[in-house]
């Protein structure tokens, strides 16, 4: 075997988790990981053989401090606790939902207007806003009544088709002890309407009860959405559902 | 350590953002982890930060982790090599502490008692790998041994063997191939 022989694939994914690969070598293994299955498959391989290896050495209770920090860093990501949105906030919301051109002009106004504008949609009874200020984009999710009949996401920033040039973002009802219910895809611009079944309906309105009893997330899904059912991408962003009260 | 399925269903609650859950899974994980960046970066301090970021890792990727792909603990500990590595190769620390435990050692050893308490499942994967590392050439076990527990290079494991690069590098390739095959012999 000569060594200055270009690694076979097989070799490079074996090596890739043993580790004598370089940081350039690593780094381009990672980033071909998503796209070929073969090379996933041999990692996977080779991880599940060598992986009981570790377990030879006796285990070692971590510091205290450390799950402190991992817990204080695993937050979920947006307002864990549901704002508390004064009415003229959810005008502005409104005006958001249903001028999705000017959304971004209105939710800055608010306040400003004496009134609502008489043509404006009735106000929003749930209301979820998915902020990644990293990548200044966001999504406002709505739903006009209770029980819901549709959710209606307004997408604002452009930065969408720039960061998932060819995967989608899909959106989840989480309730508690059930697994996560897909709502659709997140758009990259403009409003979308998505129906909403009984089911999902009943699930939103729980979120009343308890602060922590319903939730939205978005996971990175293939192009057109998770091939089966469930999330298998990376779960980018988890929201309290907010319900209007009164 | 708890059984496969009962790690797989923390993490799929973690997933779905059930943070009591992923408090569990920590619990009953994170000696293991811990004792494995312990071992590659040497130092507490390093050992920490690297359990740390692990963590903060299988969260935002438990909906990844998908029950064909293989035992829950052997992916656990996969994403926390890698931060070791990913940390490692960044900026070298100093080698080998002279006094670490000699692996090459432990896994020749049949004797487990020392061991944690293993499922049967994954006592039976560590055997077949024991039993595989057994058939190399002793260069060629030494090798990946210090590549997988010390995170070496090629080129540190050539200093470390005091051997030419290319030669570590075929030993390197020849111990994954003859693993491979025996493995595969022992599945049969």
């Amino acid at each position: 075997m000569d060594s200055h022989e270009p690694l076979t694939p097989e070799l490079r994914a074996a090596e890739y988790v043993l580790g004598t690969l370089d940081a350039t070598e690593r780094a381009q293994v990672e980033s071909d990981l998503p796209r070929d299955r073969d090379l996933a498959r041999e990692v996977a391989y080779w991880e599940q053989r060598l992986g009981p290896l570790s377990l030879l050495q006796a285990p070692v209770e971590p510091p205290p401090d450390v799950w402190s920090q991992v817990s204080a860093r695993t937050q979920p990501v947006v307002n864990d606790e549901p704002r508390r949105l004064s009415s003229g906030l959810w005008i502005g919301f409104a005006v958001a939902a249903s001028m999705a051109a000017f959304a971004l002009a209105a939710l800055m106004f608010v306040g400003l207007q004496p009134e609502p504008a008489t043509n404006q949609a009735s106000p929003p009874v749930y209301a979820s806003l998915i902020e990644d200020q990293e990548r200044n984009l966001s999504w406002l999710v709505t739903a006009d009544s209770s029980p819901a009949q549709a959710l209606q996401i307004v997408a604002m920033g452009d930065s969408y088709g720039k960061t998932w040039t060819d995967r989608s973002l899909e959106l989840w009802l989480l309730a508690p002890g059930e697994n996560p219910v897909s709502l659709g895809l997140l758009p990259k611009e403009g409003v979308s309407t998505i129906p909403v079944s009984a089911d999902v309906a009943s699930k939103l309105a729980q979120s009343n009860q308890s602060p922590e009893a319903t939730k939205l997330a978005v996971s990175d899904e293939p192009l057109g959405g998770s091939p089966t059912g469930a999330p298998t991408g990376e779960v980018l962003y988890v929201v309290a559902v907010n319900q209007r009260k009164g | 350590m708890a059984e496969p399925k009962q790690l797989a269903q923390w993490i799929a609650e973690t997933a779905a953002g059930d943070q009591p859950a992923f408090q569990r899974l920590y619990k009953a994980t994170s000696p293991h982890l811990y004792a494995l960046l312990l071992r590659i970066l040497k130092t507490e301090d390093k050992a920490s930060d690297a359990l740390q970021d692990a963590f903060v890792k299988i969260w935002q990727k438990a909906g990844t982790y998908a029950p064909e792909r293989g035992a829950p603990i052997t992916w656990l500990l996969s994403i926390a090599r890698y931060r070791a590595l990913d940390m490692l190769r960044r900026k070298r620390p100093e080698l080998a502490l002279p006094d670490d435990p000699d692996m090459q050692a432990m896994v020749l050893s049949d004797d487990k008692a020392s061991g944690p308490a293993l499922d049967n499942e994954t006592m039976q994967s560590l055997t077949a790998i024991q039993n595989c590392m057994k058939t190399l050439q002793t260069e060629q076990r030494q090798s990946l041994l210090f590549a997988y527990y010390d995170g070496m290079t090629h080129t540190e494991i050539s200093e470390k063997m005091d051997a030419p690069l290319g030669t570590v590098k075929s030993w390197v390739r020849r111990g994954l191939t003859r693993l491979r095959e025996c493995l595969a012999d022992n599945k049969s």
